[in-house]
């Protein structure tokens, strides 16, 4: 990201933002829609964090570190809008229909590994969702995954680790992936 | 079995996601109409900042030995309390006095306002690498705030003169915002009403856990003018709404009654380098 583009944005240039936008909204969506799995929830998820991106841009301190910075602002977001929507994508998937994948129960026998990381995906919280979406998609060091999300390494390195751990779990000769919980950020 | 599950999270996570189109037009109407935080600790801007001399420090140590406090005793070395508030540079008070058939509220009285402020001046950056000492500090800022309290005899124009020092680490390795610094923060706020006036000291820290509440600060004045033999003694809670480009708008609750204010603290010697 151009740091002066970042500096301008900073003392309220608009359109300075607008080049921003443009630049990380495809990006910062895909990241996103990888967290949360669901399509409309990454739309919203990337447009209340280029909002908050803006309203806590001159609070940035080091314009340089803005590309890490703005991945926090949209795990957040992407958090909150798990949150908020906890109940209808409960509801969802309840019928049988999860957000995230198109595999429904009675086909379980028919799923591949694709369709198996689906599910087990979804049971993930999107603490750890967001630590494996860092790490296995930007392909992030554990340092910039830390940096990103505001926590200290280990706190990272223990995330990835049990996020790993359930997805191998899920994973199993057994095919043993539980019915998706709510979609909801840790407490 | 981990390395092929990474290689299998990787690989899914990379599949073409057939997202629609974004809607990026969405974003600038909202940002529009979305006011940006500005924080009320001013900027770092490292060129402007010059090690801080002994001999600097020394005379700090004196000033203040005049105008501190046990407050402020303990962070060591202390950079000179402001000087006297430069008048010319500050707009005239402008406090209303309470009209000679105004009636008062009975003291003793709580109060309760909002102010907003300018800078008039700007301060100057240090920064130490003296051990066990606050490593940097910003030096007599002056502002002007407008209050309006619940009483008149406490609403007008204060003219602040500030100062900080503090630590710039930890919290701001992950956080990387300004407002995850830690700071002290002193200074004198006055109102200069040859009829009605204060003379204010106050000291503060930021709260850089708390996003929806960046700094409180004691102030205690002592009445002049009309107000001799009078006290007032706020806490003014620096919010997160108050940010914009004008300057702070800050939450103030205090008491107004008769007699002396609170001693602030006795003067404390200061440890030098």
């Amino acid at each position: 990201m151009d740091t002066q583009l970042v500096i301008r944005a900073q003392r309220g240039d608009e359109a300075a933002f607008a080049a921003i936008s443009e630049a990380t909204y495809v990006r910062l969506r895909a990241v996103a829609y990888r967290i949360l799995r669901d399509p409309g929830l990454a739309e919203d998820a990337t447009q209340i964090a280029l909002v908050g991106i803006w309203r806590k841009l001159p609070r940035l301190r080091d314009p340089g570190r803005f590309e890490a910075w703005s991945y926090r602002i949209l795990v957040n977001a992407c958090a909150d809008e798990a949150r908020r929507r906890s109940r209808s994508v409960t509801a969802i998937r309840l019928d049988g229909e999860p957000a995230a994948g198109p595999v429904a129960p009675d086909r379980m026998g028919a799923i591949d590994d694709r369709d198996l990381l689906e599910r087990a995906f979804s049971c993930l919280s999107v603490e750890q969702r967001a630590v494996v979406v860092l790490r296995h998609y930007l392909d992030l060091t554990l340092e910039d995954v830390a940096t990103a999300l505001g926590v200290p390494v280990g706190t990272v390195n223990s995330r990835l680790s049990r996020a790993m751990s359930k997805l191998r779990a899920a994973m199993g000769p057994e095919g043993a992936v539980q019915p998706a919980p709510p979609l909801e950020a840790a407490p | 079995v981990s390395r092929d599950l990474e290689r299998l999270v990787h690989d899914w996570l990379h599949e073409p996601d057939g997202l629609p189109e974004p809607r990026i037009a969405d974003v600038a109407p909202l940002v529009h109409h979305t006011t940006q935080q500005r924080g009320w600790l001013p900027p770092i801007t490292r060129g402007r900042i010059t090690m801080i001399s002994a001999f600097k420090l020394a005379a700090a140590s004196a000033i203040l030995a005049l105008f501190g406090g046990y407050i402020l005793a303990s962070i060591g070395p202390i950079p000179p309390a402001p000087g006297p508030v430069p008048a010319a540079e500050a707009s005239p008070a402008s406090s209303p006095t309470p009209a000679a058939t105004e009636v008062l509220p009975p003291l003793p009285v709580a109060v309760e306002g909002t102010f907003h402020c300018m800078v008039v001046s700007d301060g100057s950056w240090s920064e130490t690498n003296a051990p066990g000492v606050l490593p940097y500090r910003y030096e007599g800022q002056v502002r002007e705030c407008r209050e309006r309290m619940s009483d008149p005899r406490v609403s007008g124009t204060f003219v602040e003169t500030y100062s900080l020092a503090g630590i710039d680490e930890a919290a701001s390795e992950f956080q990387n915002e300004r407002e995850d610094r830690h700071v002290v923060f002193w200074g004198t706020e006055v109102m200069d009403d040859p009829v009605a006036g204060w003379d204010c000291s106050s000291a503060g820290t930021s709260d850089p856990t708390d996003l929806r509440n960046f700094g409180l600060l004691l102030r205690v004045c002592t009445g002049t003018g009309a107000n001799a033999g009078l006290a007032y003694v706020a806490h003014k809670a620096i919010l997160e709404e108050s940010y914009g480009d004008f300057g702070d708008r800050r939450a103030i609750k205090g008491i107004l009654y008769e007699g002396d204010p609170p001693p602030f603290g006795p003067p404390a010697p200061i440890a030098s380098e």
